[in-house]
């Protein structure tokens, strides 16, 4: 490498580091305040950008319109927060953080589907910068002097928020709060005006950081999960609510990507990213200028009366007519019942294991791909496909249970990100395994289950089997230590249950369920792309068992069951069913926060 | 015989030396109170014995062989213990909790501790004293040798307190049990230590049988010193 590619690489670096600490600042400023992970984040920076694109034609291609339309994109996103804060967060403060991340998710699909209506599904490009739209010269390559700029302004908001930090009372405030939230209770702050206030800040910085990005990408709206994903990778690599922490990461990122790109591995850049993280997190579990242990809410106990039996007569009714009914219902039966699966590993993982994973969908892809590689590549019969499925998953989950049980809380939760980012980019690069981004087809299931309602029986069958034998280990001796161990780990390790073995066991026997709803995935569709684990996956997974409720096993059904038939039924009717389904997750977050398993036990007295 | 064993235990935050070379020895059969006033480093001692706090020196053998490791290698050679803040299962009944502790074996100790009668009531529902009830029975439950007991009688009533205490001493006799205990309450550390150590500032200042405690100029000077006022 000669030098004057070094410091085009290193240049390029910099200014991508701006732009992600933009981003990452705000996240990490709203969760040390509000101990909100705000999935949503991403959404504003989104918003910030299209915002930016519409006011820079409207005020006109002079200096002044392009920087007033960025100024005033970020303003109008801090005040977009401010709305989101005063509606949706201020009543679940209390909550538990996983109803809140549930919440924020619901804002991500309801301004996703307000941006398609408003400016609708096309990519849409900004202007240059007026008067920095050509490069300059370094070391005999050319820098774009709008990289140059954003070099220069990641430092500045970087020290006009440390001096915002350091100088000012509303500073003060924010760092009493980050430190203990308890002791600035208990000073009798106004919490609430502080809450907003932040919130107002973080959200405008991440408008900010997308009005920035005017001339380098086009607005568009897969922008708000891309840009979340490596702001959460930012944040948590710096440590939670570390300002500092956030910059170094950013810088990280930034130049790993900068320099994979340059040298010609951008292939490799997503996987040397979380690779990065995940290598920080077995070492510093906290990041890498974090503090150690966030105080986290206790997970929802089990309180509560049992669901009553006569429940699950209707139940096993509406599991039952599509077998008779066929048509239709029985396409629509065996996703449902697929995706109860997947979500009912993740309600295992989360509920009892106590263990949140934000990228399930990375047991359930591997399930997927196994049965997939193995029917196809190796010829195998669908029984040994199916086979395969929950065992390459399990061991996939237990390759992830090495490095990953010694976290917990958000922590944990962003390296199963990064872990399911990292199986995600493997499915996308192996072509000549996987068929990269076109995917695998012609998998299809044996003749015998070759006919859609028979194969809706063996799925169904599939099911209650794992169902039962959840169920039996959540109730046995094993679900206890397992229970025991999220309740109390001091406690749990004092009376010599081995936590982090424990941990392990949990995550293969969620791994291997979810692989099983991948392998009878993949025979339903009959074939397979990457986005079978992509992020959105592993939300959806999250949004059906928190919608379902984590207290009860029927809860995953439930949530499925709704999630599916919500967005099957609204996508065929409603253009903008995904803030249909916004709304309604909001409804049930604000109304019924124990979801809707939750709403069919009686209260304890 | 000496069942319990720690040898320099030495453990610094930051700058401050929390516990500073402390030796102790605890024998089967003998309950030993360590007394201090708050910060003096009891419950860090109790760290660095059980495992959850990670020595900068010294060394703890149980029955003669180094006990090191992790809290759960520690726990399954033998050693029971409380935390200051009690430490139970939130999320399961009195009973669920004991059975995840006990494993099967047969116990009756809820009914010991005073619990029988809230045996199916949600642990979180229970008051603070019986919480710690509930975690004193779990610690039992693993039938250990050498209970270690984080102030266990925060929380009760003084005619509660000697009852929990009496039941305890019966236990190390019967069971042959070494516990080390730290308490506040110094009606119950006189009624119920065989042996007592203080401790002031990471220090092990006095050690010996109440009667020498109680005489012990450098230990009333420390407790009048910090206007602790109940010794
Ligand atoms: N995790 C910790 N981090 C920093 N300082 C600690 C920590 N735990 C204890 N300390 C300090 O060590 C000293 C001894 O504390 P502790 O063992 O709790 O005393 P005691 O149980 O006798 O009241 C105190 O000064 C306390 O502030
Ligand atoms: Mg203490």
């Amino acid at each position: 490498m000669t030098l004057a590619a070094f410091a085009s690489y290193m240049l390029t670096g910099l200014a991508g580091a701006s732009s992600l600490f933009l981003v990452a600042a705000g996240l990490s400023l709203i969760f040390g305040v509000t101990r909100v992970v705000n999935f949503a984040h991403g959404s504003f920076f989104m918003l910030g950008l299209y915002l930016a694109v519409t006011l820079a034609g409207v005020f006109g291609r002079t200096p002044l319109g392009f920087w007033g339309a960025v100024v005033c994109a970020s303003l109008a996103v801090g005040a977009i927060g401010v709305v989101v804060e005063r509606l949706i967060l201020r009543p679940l403060y209390a909550a538990p953080e996983l109803l809140q991340l549930l919440a924020t998710f619901a804002v991500v699909l309801i301004v996703k589907d307000a941006a398609l209506w408003i400016w609708g599904p096309e990519d849409l490009l900004g202007p240059r910068a007026p008067g920095l739209s050509s490069a300059v010269p370094v070391l005999g390559r050319s820098i774009p002097e709008y990289d140059l700029l954003l070099i220069a302004l990641g430092p500045l908001v970087m020290a006009g928020l440390w001096l915002l930090l350091t100088r000012t009372r509303f500073g003060r405030l924010i760092r009493a709060a980050t430190e203990d939230r308890e002791m600035t209770a208990a000073l009798g702050i106004d919490q609430a005006r502080l809450f907003t206030l932040v919130f107002a800040l973080g959200s405008a910085l991440a408008g900010l950081g997308g009005a920035l990005q005017l001339p380098r990408e086009p607005a568009n709206l897969s922008l708000d999960l891309s840009i979340v994903a490596d702001a959460f990778v930012v944040v948590v690599l710096g440590g939670l609510g570390s300002l500092p922490g956030a910059f170094l990461a950013s810088l990280l990122i930034a130049e790993l990507k900068a320099f994979c790109i340059g040298l010609g591995f951008s292939k490799a850049t997503l996987v040397i990213e979380f690779l990065v993280m995940a290598v920080v997190l077995v070492f510093r579990p906290h990041g890498l200028l974090g503090r150690p242990d966030p105080p986290a809410r206790a997970t929802e106990a089990e309180a509560g009366e049992p669901i009553p039996p006569l429940v699950w007569i209707p139940v096993a009714l509406a599991l039952a007519f599509p077998l008779l009914a066929g048509g239709y219902a029985v396409i629509l039966a065996i996703d449902i019942v697929i995706l109860a699966l997947f979500a009912a590993s993740l309600r295992w993982l989360i509920g009892p294991a106590g263990l949140v994973s934000f990228g399930h969908a990375a047991f359930f892809g591997l399930g997927a791909y196994a049965a997939a590689i193995a029917a196809l590549k190796l010829g195998w019969p669908m029984a040994a496909a199916l086979a395969a499925a929950p065992l390459v998953a399990a061991f996939g989950a237990f390759a992830f249970g090495l490095v990953a049980v010694r976290l917990s809380g958000v922590y944990l939760a962003m390296l199963s990100l990064a872990f399911a980012q990292i199986v995600w980019s493997l499915a996308f690069q192996w072509d000549a395994l996987t068929g990269g981004s076109n995917g695998l087809v012609g998998i299809w299931p044996a003749a015998a289950v070759a006919d859609k309602t028979r194969y809706y029986a063996l799925v169904l069958g599939l099911a209650i089997a794992a169902w039962l034998l959840l169920g039996r280990i959540e109730r046995g001796r094993l679900g206890y230590a397992i229970r025991a161990a999220r309740d109390s780990q001091l406690r749990a390790e004092a009376l010599g249950f081995d936590v982090p073995a424990l941990r392990r066991i949990a995550l293969v026997i969620s791994g291997a369920v979810a692989g099983l709803a991948g392998g009878l995935f993949v025979y339903s569709k009959g074939s397979l792309s990457p986005e079978t684990l992509a992020i959105p996956r592993s939300v959806d997974g999250l949004v059906m068992v928190l919608l379902g409720g984590l207290a009860s096993p029927l809860g995953p059904l439930l949530g499925a069951g709704l999630f599916t038939w919500l967005q099957d039924e609204a996508a065929r009717r409603i253009e903008f069913w995904r803030a249909l389904v916004g709304f309604v997750i909001l409804a049930l977050v604000l109304f019924a926060p124990r979801g809707l398993a939750g709403l069919l036990r009686r209260p304890r007295a | 015989m000496t069942l319990l064993a720690a040898s320099g235990l030495t453990k610094s935050y930051g700058g401050v030396r929390a516990v500073d070379g402390v030796d102790l020895e605890v024998a089967s059969g003998e309950m030993v109170a360590m007394i201090g006033p708050n910060g003096a480093g009891k419950s860090t001692c109790f760290g660095l014995i059980g495992g959850q706090v990670s020595a900068d020196a010294g060394k703890v053998r149980l029955d003669g062989a180094d006990l090191d490791g992790s809290p759960a290698r520690r726990a399954r050679r033998g050693l029971g213990r409380t935390f200051q803040v009690a430490q139970v299962f939130a999320s399961m009944s009195v009973s669920e909790n004991l059975a995840v502790a006990a494993r099967g074996r047969d116990t009756t100790l809820l009914e010991r501790v005073g619990l029988g009668a809230d045996a199916q009531r949600p642990a979180a529902d229970l008051a603070y004293g019986d919480i710690k009830r509930l975690e004193l029975a779990l610690a039992l439950a693993t039938e250990p040798r050498v209970l270690l007991m984080d102030e266990p009688t925060a929380g009760m009533a003084p005619a509660e307190r000697r009852q929990l205490m009496t039941l305890i001493a019966g236990l190390a006799r019967e069971t042959k049990l070494a516990v080390l205990f730290t308490e506040h309450d110094m009606d119950v550390v006189f009624g119920h230590a065989d042996r007592i150590l203080v401790l002031d500032r990471g220090k092990l200042i006095a050690s010996g049988d109440p009667s020498a405690i109680r005489a012990n100029a450098r230990v009333r000077e420390v407790y009048l010193g910090h206007g602790d006022g109940s010794c």
